[in-house]
Protein backbone atom coordinates (compact mmCIF):
# COMPACT_ATOMS: atom_id res chain seq x y z
CA UNK A 1 0.00 0.00 0.00
CA UNK A 2 1.13 3.01 -0.96
CA UNK A 3 1.29 6.45 1.41
CA UNK A 4 0.22 9.58 -0.26
CA UNK A 5 0.45 12.84 1.40
CA UNK A 6 -1.87 15.21 0.17
CA UNK A 7 -0.54 18.19 2.47
CA UNK A 8 1.57 20.71 1.09
CA UNK A 9 5.37 20.74 1.66
CA UNK A 10 5.80 23.75 4.26
CA UNK A 11 3.01 21.55 6.49
CA UNK A 12 5.33 18.31 5.76
CA UNK A 13 8.16 19.63 7.19
CA UNK A 14 6.13 21.25 10.10
CA UNK A 15 4.98 18.19 10.76
CA UNK A 16 7.84 16.19 10.65
CA UNK A 17 9.31 19.13 12.72
CA UNK A 18 7.11 18.55 15.26
CA UNK A 19 7.83 14.60 15.58
CA UNK A 20 11.61 15.82 16.12
CA UNK A 21 12.85 18.84 18.75
CA UNK A 22 13.07 21.91 16.57
CA UNK A 23 10.48 20.63 14.69
CA UNK A 24 13.06 20.35 11.62
CA UNK A 25 16.56 18.72 10.81
CA UNK A 26 20.02 20.52 11.54
CA UNK A 27 21.95 20.46 8.68
CA UNK A 28 25.09 18.00 9.64
CA UNK A 29 28.15 20.21 8.31
CA UNK A 30 27.04 22.55 11.11
CA UNK A 31 27.05 20.90 13.98
CA UNK A 32 30.98 19.19 12.47
CA UNK A 33 31.98 22.97 11.41
CA UNK A 34 31.15 24.02 15.25
CA UNK A 35 32.83 20.80 16.65
CA UNK A 36 36.18 21.11 14.73
CA UNK A 37 36.23 24.96 15.36
CA UNK A 38 35.61 24.52 19.29
CA UNK A 39 38.18 21.64 19.22
CA UNK A 40 40.39 24.13 17.38
CA UNK A 41 39.70 27.10 19.41
CA UNK A 42 40.98 24.42 22.50
CA UNK A 43 44.14 23.51 20.65
CA UNK A 44 45.28 26.94 20.20
CA UNK A 45 44.03 27.94 23.52
CA UNK A 46 46.22 25.07 24.88
CA UNK A 47 49.34 25.88 22.57
CA UNK A 48 49.34 29.52 23.13
CA UNK A 49 49.01 29.22 27.41
CA UNK A 50 51.72 26.81 26.78
CA UNK A 51 53.94 29.14 25.01
CA UNK A 52 53.18 32.26 27.18
CA UNK A 53 53.84 30.27 30.36
CA UNK A 54 57.45 29.63 28.35
CA UNK A 55 58.13 33.35 27.37
CA UNK A 56 56.70 34.03 30.94
CA UNK A 57 59.54 31.87 32.71
CA UNK A 58 61.82 32.85 30.41
CA UNK A 59 61.62 36.42 31.07
CA UNK A 60 61.78 35.87 34.37
CA UNK A 61 65.08 34.31 34.11
CA UNK A 62 66.42 36.87 32.06
CA UNK A 63 65.17 39.55 34.30
CA UNK A 64 66.70 37.59 37.03
CA UNK A 65 69.89 37.67 34.91
CA UNK A 66 69.95 41.58 34.05
CA UNK A 67 68.93 42.31 37.71
CA UNK A 68 72.18 40.14 38.71
CA UNK A 69 73.98 42.10 35.68
CA UNK A 70 72.80 45.39 36.89
CA UNK A 71 74.23 44.40 39.92
CA UNK A 72 77.52 43.57 39.05
CA UNK A 73 77.96 46.74 36.84
CA UNK A 74 76.95 48.85 39.95
CA UNK A 75 79.57 47.48 42.18
CA UNK A 76 81.89 47.42 38.89
CA UNK A 77 81.09 51.20 38.35
CA UNK A 78 81.66 51.89 42.22
CA UNK A 79 85.25 49.90 41.98
CA UNK A 80 86.17 52.01 38.79
CA UNK A 81 85.10 54.66 40.65
CA UNK A 82 87.63 53.61 43.63
CA UNK A 83 90.35 53.46 41.02
CA UNK A 84 89.85 56.59 40.00
CA UNK A 85 90.41 58.16 36.44
CA UNK A 86 93.82 55.91 34.20
CA UNK A 87 97.08 57.55 35.03
CA UNK A 88 97.80 60.22 32.20
CA UNK A 89 93.84 60.63 31.81
CA UNK A 90 91.47 63.45 33.02
CA UNK A 91 91.83 64.10 36.80
CA UNK A 92 94.87 65.34 37.34
CA UNK A 93 98.32 64.70 40.55
CA UNK A 94 99.29 68.20 40.10
CA UNK A 95 95.70 69.76 40.85
CA UNK A 96 95.26 68.56 43.76
CA UNK A 97 91.87 70.68 44.23
CA UNK A 98 90.38 67.93 42.11
CA UNK A 99 89.54 70.82 39.58
CA UNK A 100 89.36 68.93 36.04
CA UNK A 101 89.22 65.39 37.17
CA UNK A 102 87.55 62.78 35.32
CA UNK A 103 83.93 61.48 36.68
CA UNK A 104 84.62 58.22 37.89
CA UNK A 105 86.64 59.38 40.69
CA UNK A 106 85.60 58.59 43.98
CA UNK A 107 88.54 60.34 45.36
CA UNK A 108 90.30 57.20 46.58
CA UNK A 109 92.51 57.38 43.56
CA UNK A 110 93.74 53.87 43.65
CA UNK A 111 95.50 54.38 40.56
CA UNK A 112 97.47 57.46 41.05
CA UNK A 113 98.59 56.24 44.69
CA UNK A 114 100.01 52.86 43.18
CA UNK A 115 101.84 54.84 40.20
CA UNK A 116 102.94 57.44 42.37
CA UNK A 117 104.14 54.29 44.94
CA UNK A 118 105.39 52.54 41.94
CA UNK A 119 107.32 55.24 40.41
CA UNK A 120 108.97 55.77 43.43
CA UNK A 121 109.46 53.18 45.13
CA UNK A 122 109.76 49.81 42.47
CA UNK A 123 111.67 51.48 40.11
CA UNK A 124 113.95 53.51 41.95
CA UNK A 125 117.06 54.04 41.44
CA UNK A 126 119.48 53.30 44.01
CA UNK A 127 122.41 55.77 43.03
CA UNK A 128 124.84 54.43 45.69
CA UNK A 129 124.65 50.37 43.78
CA UNK A 130 124.44 52.36 40.41
CA UNK A 131 127.79 54.36 41.55
CA UNK A 132 129.06 51.16 42.41
CA UNK A 133 127.97 49.03 39.44
CA UNK A 134 130.20 51.89 36.99
CA UNK A 135 132.71 51.82 39.62
CA UNK A 136 133.39 47.98 38.99
CA UNK A 137 132.17 48.55 34.88
CA UNK A 138 135.15 51.12 34.51
CA UNK A 139 138.69 49.35 32.87
CA UNK A 140 141.35 49.82 34.66
CA UNK A 141 143.14 52.33 31.69
CA UNK A 142 140.03 54.98 32.34
CA UNK A 143 139.94 57.53 34.66
CA UNK A 144 136.42 59.28 34.90
CA UNK A 145 136.14 62.65 34.90
CA UNK A 146 132.38 63.25 35.81
CA UNK A 147 129.22 61.47 36.20
CA UNK A 148 126.08 63.56 35.76
CA UNK A 149 122.36 63.13 35.10
CA UNK A 150 121.15 65.71 32.53
CA UNK A 151 118.78 66.71 30.47
CA UNK A 152 117.26 63.96 27.60
CA UNK A 153 118.95 65.05 24.30
CA UNK A 154 116.26 65.48 22.08
CA UNK A 155 116.58 63.90 18.48
CA UNK A 156 119.00 61.01 19.56
CA UNK A 157 116.57 59.22 21.80
CA UNK A 158 112.96 58.82 21.95
CA UNK A 159 112.98 57.61 25.98
CA UNK A 160 111.91 60.19 28.48
CA UNK A 161 113.22 61.39 31.73
CA UNK A 162 116.73 61.97 32.54
CA UNK A 163 120.02 61.31 30.59
CA UNK A 164 122.94 59.51 32.48
CA UNK A 165 126.36 61.02 31.30
CA UNK A 166 129.82 59.44 31.90
CA UNK A 167 133.07 61.42 31.27
CA UNK A 168 136.66 60.34 31.33
CA UNK A 169 139.67 59.53 29.55
CA UNK A 170 142.32 57.42 28.91
CA UNK A 171 146.02 57.56 27.52
CA UNK A 172 146.98 53.64 26.65
CA UNK A 173 144.90 50.73 25.85
CA UNK A 174 142.80 50.24 22.91
CA UNK A 175 139.28 51.58 22.87
CA UNK A 176 138.46 50.63 26.99
CA UNK A 177 135.75 53.38 26.11
CA UNK A 178 133.91 50.16 24.59
CA UNK A 179 134.57 47.70 26.88
CA UNK A 180 133.56 50.11 30.05
CA UNK A 181 130.22 50.25 27.61
CA UNK A 182 130.11 46.91 26.83
CA UNK A 183 129.82 45.87 30.43
CA UNK A 184 127.53 48.93 31.52
CA UNK A 185 125.43 47.30 29.17
CA UNK A 186 125.96 43.50 30.57
CA UNK A 187 125.36 44.75 34.01
CA UNK A 188 121.99 43.47 35.35
CA UNK A 189 121.48 46.65 38.01
CA UNK A 190 122.64 49.49 35.27
CA UNK A 191 120.40 47.41 31.97
CA UNK A 192 117.45 47.70 35.06
CA UNK A 193 117.35 51.33 34.35
CA UNK A 194 119.36 52.08 31.30
CA UNK A 195 119.14 50.27 27.81
CA UNK A 196 120.36 52.68 24.85
CA UNK A 197 123.97 53.32 25.42
CA UNK A 198 125.95 55.84 23.21
CA UNK A 199 129.46 56.24 23.13
CA UNK A 200 131.39 59.69 22.27
CA UNK A 201 135.18 59.77 21.55
CA UNK A 202 136.95 62.84 21.27
CA UNK A 203 141.22 62.25 20.69
CA UNK A 204 143.11 64.97 22.53
CA UNK A 205 147.45 65.46 21.78
CA UNK A 206 147.94 63.29 24.93
CA UNK A 207 145.37 61.13 25.76
CA UNK A 208 141.63 60.14 24.49
CA UNK A 209 138.47 61.90 26.36
CA UNK A 210 135.16 60.29 26.04
CA UNK A 211 131.64 60.39 27.37
CA UNK A 212 129.06 57.83 27.46
CA UNK A 213 125.55 58.57 27.51
CA UNK A 214 123.02 56.23 28.72
CA UNK A 215 119.27 57.10 28.56
CA UNK A 216 116.15 54.56 28.84
CA UNK A 217 114.86 53.08 26.28
CA UNK B 1 14.75 20.44 -9.87
CA UNK B 2 17.33 19.37 -6.71
CA UNK B 3 17.76 23.84 -5.38
CA UNK B 4 13.81 23.76 -5.88
CA UNK B 5 13.47 20.11 -3.58
CA UNK B 6 16.43 21.98 -1.18
CA UNK B 7 14.65 24.89 -1.81
CA UNK B 8 11.43 23.55 -0.09
CA UNK B 9 12.96 21.52 2.77
CA UNK B 10 12.80 24.40 5.23
CA UNK B 11 10.28 27.18 5.76
CA UNK B 12 10.69 30.76 6.19
CA UNK B 13 11.07 30.22 9.71
CA UNK B 14 12.92 26.96 10.44
CA UNK B 15 15.49 28.80 8.01
CA UNK B 16 15.49 32.07 10.30
CA UNK B 17 15.76 29.51 13.00
CA UNK B 18 19.01 27.70 11.60
CA UNK B 19 20.79 30.91 10.60
CA UNK B 20 19.92 32.29 14.27
CA UNK B 21 21.69 29.11 15.62
CA UNK B 22 24.52 29.73 13.37
CA UNK B 23 25.10 32.94 14.76
CA UNK B 24 25.13 31.87 17.85
CA UNK B 25 27.27 29.50 16.95
CA UNK B 26 30.04 31.65 15.30
CA UNK B 27 29.40 34.04 18.43
CA UNK B 28 30.24 31.23 20.86
CA UNK B 29 33.28 30.36 18.97
CA UNK B 30 34.34 34.22 18.46
CA UNK B 31 33.76 34.84 22.72
CA UNK B 32 35.88 31.49 23.46
CA UNK B 33 38.58 33.05 20.60
CA UNK B 34 38.65 36.45 22.49
CA UNK B 35 38.44 35.17 26.28
CA UNK B 36 40.49 32.65 26.45
CA UNK B 37 43.07 32.60 23.57
CA UNK B 38 43.50 36.12 22.60
CA UNK B 39 45.22 37.08 26.33
CA UNK B 40 47.42 34.20 25.63
CA UNK B 41 48.57 35.71 22.26
CA UNK B 42 48.50 39.01 23.61
CA UNK B 43 50.39 38.05 26.80
CA UNK B 44 53.12 36.07 24.20
CA UNK B 45 53.59 39.14 22.54
CA UNK B 46 54.05 40.93 25.29
CA UNK B 47 56.60 38.69 26.84
CA UNK B 48 58.26 38.59 23.69
CA UNK B 49 58.82 42.39 23.37
CA UNK B 50 60.04 42.53 27.23
CA UNK B 51 62.15 39.56 26.34
CA UNK B 52 63.60 40.99 23.91
CA UNK B 53 64.36 44.13 25.29
CA UNK B 54 65.67 42.40 28.20
CA UNK B 55 68.06 40.61 26.34
CA UNK B 56 69.41 43.97 24.44
CA UNK B 57 69.85 45.21 27.84
CA UNK B 58 71.74 42.15 29.11
CA UNK B 59 73.63 41.74 25.99
CA UNK B 60 74.52 45.50 26.74
CA UNK B 61 75.46 44.21 30.31
CA UNK B 62 77.38 41.40 29.27
CA UNK B 63 80.58 42.77 29.96
CA UNK B 64 79.69 43.51 33.67
CA UNK B 65 80.73 40.10 35.33
CA UNK B 66 84.13 40.40 33.25
CA UNK B 67 84.35 44.33 33.97
CA UNK B 68 84.08 43.82 37.61
CA UNK B 69 86.36 40.54 37.70
CA UNK B 70 89.00 42.74 35.95
CA UNK B 71 88.24 46.22 38.37
CA UNK B 72 88.72 43.67 41.72
CA UNK B 73 91.58 41.88 39.95
CA UNK B 74 93.34 45.74 39.64
CA UNK B 75 91.78 46.80 42.75
CA UNK B 76 93.30 44.41 44.65
CA UNK B 77 96.90 44.69 43.19
CA UNK B 78 96.92 48.44 43.36
CA UNK B 79 95.69 48.43 47.01
CA UNK B 80 98.38 45.82 47.88
CA UNK B 81 101.04 48.27 45.86
CA UNK B 82 100.09 50.75 48.19
CA UNK B 83 99.73 49.20 51.69
CA UNK B 84 103.19 48.22 51.34
CA UNK B 85 104.88 51.10 49.53
CA UNK B 86 102.96 53.33 52.76
CA UNK B 87 104.47 50.96 54.89
CA UNK B 88 107.88 51.63 53.49
CA UNK B 89 107.38 55.54 53.43
CA UNK B 90 106.91 57.89 56.10
CA UNK B 91 103.95 59.72 57.49
CA UNK B 92 103.53 63.15 59.03
CA UNK B 93 106.20 64.70 56.96
CA UNK B 94 104.70 68.19 56.29
CA UNK B 95 105.75 68.90 59.92
CA UNK B 96 109.66 68.96 60.25
CA UNK B 97 111.13 66.24 57.61
CA UNK B 98 113.80 64.56 58.62
CA UNK B 99 115.67 64.35 55.28
CA UNK B 100 118.15 66.32 56.05
CA UNK B 101 118.80 64.77 60.03
CA UNK B 102 119.45 61.51 57.75
CA UNK B 103 121.83 63.60 55.79
CA UNK B 104 123.93 65.44 58.82
CA UNK B 105 123.40 61.74 60.56
CA UNK B 106 125.35 59.95 58.10
CA UNK B 107 127.46 62.87 56.80
CA UNK B 108 129.32 62.84 60.29
CA UNK B 109 129.17 59.48 60.56
CA UNK B 110 131.65 59.03 57.15
CA UNK B 111 133.12 62.82 58.04
CA UNK B 112 131.98 64.88 55.53
CA UNK B 113 130.82 68.08 55.62
CA UNK B 114 128.25 68.81 52.78
CA UNK B 115 126.85 72.51 52.24
CA UNK B 116 123.40 72.19 52.61
CA UNK B 117 121.13 74.20 49.80
CA UNK B 118 117.50 74.56 48.87
CA UNK B 119 115.24 72.74 50.69
CA UNK B 120 111.69 72.17 48.88
CA UNK B 121 108.34 70.83 49.56
CA UNK B 122 105.49 69.70 46.77
CA UNK B 123 101.78 67.78 47.56
CA UNK B 124 102.04 65.16 44.99
CA UNK B 125 98.66 64.51 44.77
CA UNK B 126 95.53 64.41 47.20
CA UNK B 127 92.81 61.80 47.78
CA UNK B 128 90.22 60.67 50.00
CA UNK B 129 89.99 57.60 52.71
CA UNK B 130 87.80 56.30 55.00
CA UNK B 131 89.73 56.78 58.28
CA UNK B 132 88.55 53.86 60.87
CA UNK B 133 85.70 55.44 62.49
CA UNK B 134 84.17 55.74 59.11
CA UNK B 135 84.78 59.43 58.66
CA UNK B 136 86.12 60.17 55.06
CA UNK B 137 89.06 62.12 55.33
CA UNK B 138 91.56 64.13 52.48
CA UNK B 139 94.87 62.66 52.63
CA UNK B 140 98.34 63.93 51.05
CA UNK B 141 101.01 62.46 49.33
CA UNK B 142 103.71 64.58 49.55
CA UNK B 143 107.42 64.78 48.90
CA UNK B 144 110.46 66.97 50.65
CA UNK B 145 113.96 67.64 48.77
CA UNK B 146 116.82 69.15 50.04
CA UNK B 147 120.05 70.06 47.82
CA UNK B 148 123.74 69.62 48.81
CA UNK B 149 127.11 70.45 48.03
CA UNK B 150 130.06 68.10 48.59
CA UNK B 151 132.95 70.71 47.80
CA UNK B 152 135.94 67.89 48.10
CA UNK B 153 135.80 64.29 48.59
CA UNK B 154 137.02 60.71 47.72
CA UNK B 155 134.89 59.23 45.50
CA UNK B 156 134.18 56.32 47.13
CA UNK B 157 132.90 58.17 50.48
CA UNK B 158 130.63 59.92 48.59
CA UNK B 159 129.12 56.55 47.40
CA UNK B 160 129.06 55.66 50.69
CA UNK B 161 127.39 58.70 52.01
CA UNK B 162 124.84 58.20 49.41
CA UNK B 163 124.38 54.20 50.43
CA UNK B 164 123.85 55.48 53.76
CA UNK B 165 121.16 58.00 52.83
CA UNK B 166 119.26 55.85 50.92
CA UNK B 167 119.26 52.55 52.75
CA UNK B 168 117.86 54.63 55.66
CA UNK B 169 114.21 54.61 54.10
CA UNK B 170 113.10 53.63 50.83
CA UNK B 171 111.35 56.81 50.05
CA UNK B 172 114.33 58.37 49.83
CA UNK B 173 115.81 59.13 46.28
CA UNK B 174 118.65 60.64 44.28
CA UNK B 175 116.49 63.25 42.43
CA UNK B 176 119.80 64.93 40.74
CA UNK B 177 122.96 64.13 40.42
CA UNK B 178 126.74 65.60 39.40
CA UNK B 179 129.80 64.82 40.01
CA UNK B 180 133.00 65.63 38.67
CA UNK B 181 136.68 66.91 39.30
CA UNK B 182 137.09 69.61 36.85
CA UNK B 183 136.77 72.29 39.37
CA UNK B 184 139.75 70.86 41.75
CA UNK B 185 143.50 71.56 42.22
CA UNK B 186 145.79 69.00 40.45
CA UNK B 187 146.52 67.47 43.54
CA UNK B 188 142.92 66.58 44.72
CA UNK B 189 142.69 65.13 41.01
CA UNK B 190 145.75 62.73 41.29
CA UNK B 191 144.18 61.96 44.91
CA UNK B 192 140.39 60.58 43.36
CA UNK B 193 138.82 63.41 44.86
CA UNK B 194 135.74 64.73 43.46
CA UNK B 195 132.77 67.45 44.04
CA UNK B 196 129.00 66.81 43.76
CA UNK B 197 125.99 68.86 43.85
CA UNK B 198 123.12 66.29 45.10
CA UNK B 199 119.66 66.77 45.41
CA UNK B 200 117.75 64.48 47.65
CA UNK B 201 113.98 64.24 47.51
CA UNK B 202 112.01 62.22 50.25
CA UNK B 203 108.40 60.72 49.42
CA UNK B 204 106.10 60.64 52.30
CA UNK B 205 102.34 61.28 53.68
CA UNK B 206 101.66 64.39 54.65
CA UNK B 207 99.13 63.96 57.77
CA UNK B 208 99.92 62.13 60.86
CA UNK B 209 102.37 62.77 64.06
CA UNK B 210 105.57 64.34 63.21
CA UNK B 211 107.64 61.90 61.58
CA UNK B 212 109.97 59.85 63.66
CA UNK B 213 113.54 59.90 61.56
CA UNK B 214 114.19 56.81 60.10
CA UNK B 215 117.52 54.65 61.35
CA UNK B 216 121.08 55.30 59.92
CA UNK B 217 122.44 51.89 59.15
CA UNK B 218 125.81 50.39 58.94
CA UNK B 219 127.26 51.93 56.45
CA UNK B 220 128.58 49.92 53.37
CA UNK B 221 132.00 49.44 52.85
CA UNK B 222 133.24 50.47 49.37
CA UNK B 223 136.67 48.96 48.55
CA UNK B 224 136.36 49.08 45.04
CA UNK B 225 139.18 51.12 42.73
CA UNK B 226 138.38 54.81 42.59
CA UNK B 227 137.77 55.35 39.08
CA UNK B 228 138.42 59.32 39.47
CA UNK B 229 141.41 58.32 40.71
CA UNK B 230 144.83 57.72 39.02
CA UNK B 231 144.21 55.14 36.37
CA UNK B 232 146.61 51.85 36.05
CA UNK B 233 148.79 52.90 32.85
CA UNK B 234 150.48 50.28 30.76
CA UNK B 235 154.57 51.41 30.88
CA UNK B 236 154.07 54.28 34.03
CA UNK B 237 153.42 52.05 37.04
CA UNK B 238 154.17 48.80 38.18
CA UNK B 239 151.75 46.63 36.78
CA UNK B 240 150.41 43.01 37.28
CA UNK B 241 152.75 41.64 34.27
CA UNK B 242 155.92 43.41 35.80
CA UNK B 243 155.37 42.14 39.56
CA UNK B 244 154.77 38.55 37.59
CA UNK B 245 157.93 39.18 35.37
CA UNK B 246 160.12 40.18 38.63
CA UNK B 247 158.63 37.51 40.69
CA UNK B 248 159.25 34.70 38.02
CA UNK B 249 163.32 36.47 37.73
CA UNK B 250 163.69 34.78 41.37
CA UNK B 251 165.55 31.51 42.27
CA UNK B 252 165.87 30.33 45.73
CA UNK B 253 169.10 29.22 46.64
CA UNK B 254 168.91 28.61 50.27
CA UNK B 255 166.20 27.71 52.62
CA UNK B 256 165.60 27.35 56.40
CA UNK B 257 162.24 27.01 58.48
CA UNK B 258 161.95 30.92 59.00
CA UNK B 259 163.69 32.73 56.31
CA UNK B 260 165.48 32.16 53.18
CA UNK B 261 168.28 33.05 50.37
CA UNK B 262 167.29 34.33 47.19
CA UNK B 263 168.60 35.93 43.90
CA UNK B 264 166.67 38.00 42.60
CA UNK B 265 166.53 39.88 39.06
CA UNK B 266 168.85 42.44 38.33
CA UNK B 267 171.61 40.69 40.45
CA UNK B 268 171.77 40.24 43.69
CA UNK B 269 171.26 37.95 47.03
CA UNK B 270 168.22 38.98 49.28
CA UNK B 271 167.72 37.31 52.51
CA UNK B 272 164.38 37.80 53.29
CA UNK B 273 162.43 36.30 57.13
CA UNK B 274 159.33 35.49 57.04
CA UNK B 275 156.74 37.99 58.23
CA UNK B 276 159.66 40.96 57.24
CA UNK B 277 159.82 43.37 54.57
CA UNK B 278 162.37 43.41 51.87
CA UNK B 279 162.41 45.63 48.55
CA UNK B 280 163.09 43.87 45.11
CA UNK B 281 163.91 46.71 42.77
CA UNK B 282 161.39 49.31 43.47
CA UNK B 283 158.61 46.97 44.86
CA UNK B 284 158.14 46.10 48.73
CA UNK B 285 157.81 42.68 49.37
CA UNK B 286 156.94 40.53 52.09
CA UNK B 287 157.90 37.04 52.82
CA UNK B 288 154.76 35.21 54.03
CA UNK B 289 155.39 31.86 54.15
CA UNK B 290 157.27 28.32 52.31
CA UNK B 291 156.54 24.96 51.98
CA UNK B 292 158.62 22.07 50.36
CA UNK B 293 158.97 24.25 46.61
CA UNK B 294 155.85 26.60 47.21
CA UNK B 295 156.34 30.11 48.91
CA UNK B 296 154.10 33.12 49.11
CA UNK B 297 154.85 36.89 48.80
CA UNK B 298 152.63 39.74 49.75
CA UNK B 299 153.14 43.42 47.96
CA UNK B 300 153.34 45.43 50.72
CA UNK B 301 150.43 48.33 50.47
CA UNK B 302 148.22 46.42 47.52
CA UNK B 303 147.50 43.40 49.85
CA UNK B 304 148.05 41.13 46.75
CA UNK B 305 149.43 37.75 47.37
CA UNK B 306 151.56 35.57 45.33
CA UNK B 307 152.09 32.19 45.48
CA UNK B 308 155.43 30.79 43.97
CA UNK B 309 156.30 27.22 42.44
CA UNK B 310 160.12 26.26 42.14
CA UNK B 311 161.81 23.85 40.58
CA UNK B 312 164.66 21.55 41.53
CA UNK B 313 167.01 24.25 41.20
CA UNK B 314 165.00 26.86 43.22
CA UNK B 315 163.99 28.39 39.82
CA UNK B 316 160.46 29.99 40.33
CA UNK B 317 158.56 27.90 37.52
CA UNK B 318 154.79 28.78 37.82
CA UNK B 319 153.80 32.59 39.74
CA UNK B 320 149.96 32.47 40.98
CA UNK B 321 148.16 35.51 42.02
CA UNK B 322 145.60 34.72 45.33
CA UNK B 323 143.64 36.74 46.94
CA UNK B 324 144.18 38.15 50.50
CA UNK B 325 142.39 36.81 53.30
Amino acid sequence: MIEISLLPVDEQVKAKAEQKGLGFQIPKFIPKGFGIAIVALLAMYGLSHLKASSLSRALTSSKQTLSELKKESLQAQTLEARLGPPVGKAGSVEQPNGAGQATKDSGERLRKRAEVVRARLENRKVWSELLKEITLCCPEEIRLTEIKLGALRTGTTSGRGKELVISGYYVTGVNPEMIFMDRLRGSAKIAAHYQRFTPMTQPEVDKTDFGIHCSEQ
Amino acid sequence: MNGEHRATKYTKEQAEMLALLVLMGCAVVVLTFLYLVKPNFAAMAESKAELKKTEAEIAQLSKAPVQLAKAKKESDALTATIEKGEKAILAGIAVDPPLTQVCVEVANKLGLKPAFGVQGSEVLLEFKERAADGRQVTRHYGEVSRTLDVLSTDFLSLCRFLSGVEKANEGITVAHLEIGNKSLGEADREAGKVTAKVKLSMLGIREGERATPPEVKAIEEFDERNPFGPAKVKGAGRGVQDITKVLEGIRVTAIWSNKLIMTVPGGGNIEATKGETFVVGKMKMRYVSGAGDTFVFEIAGSGKRYRLVTNWRGQVKKVEEEETK
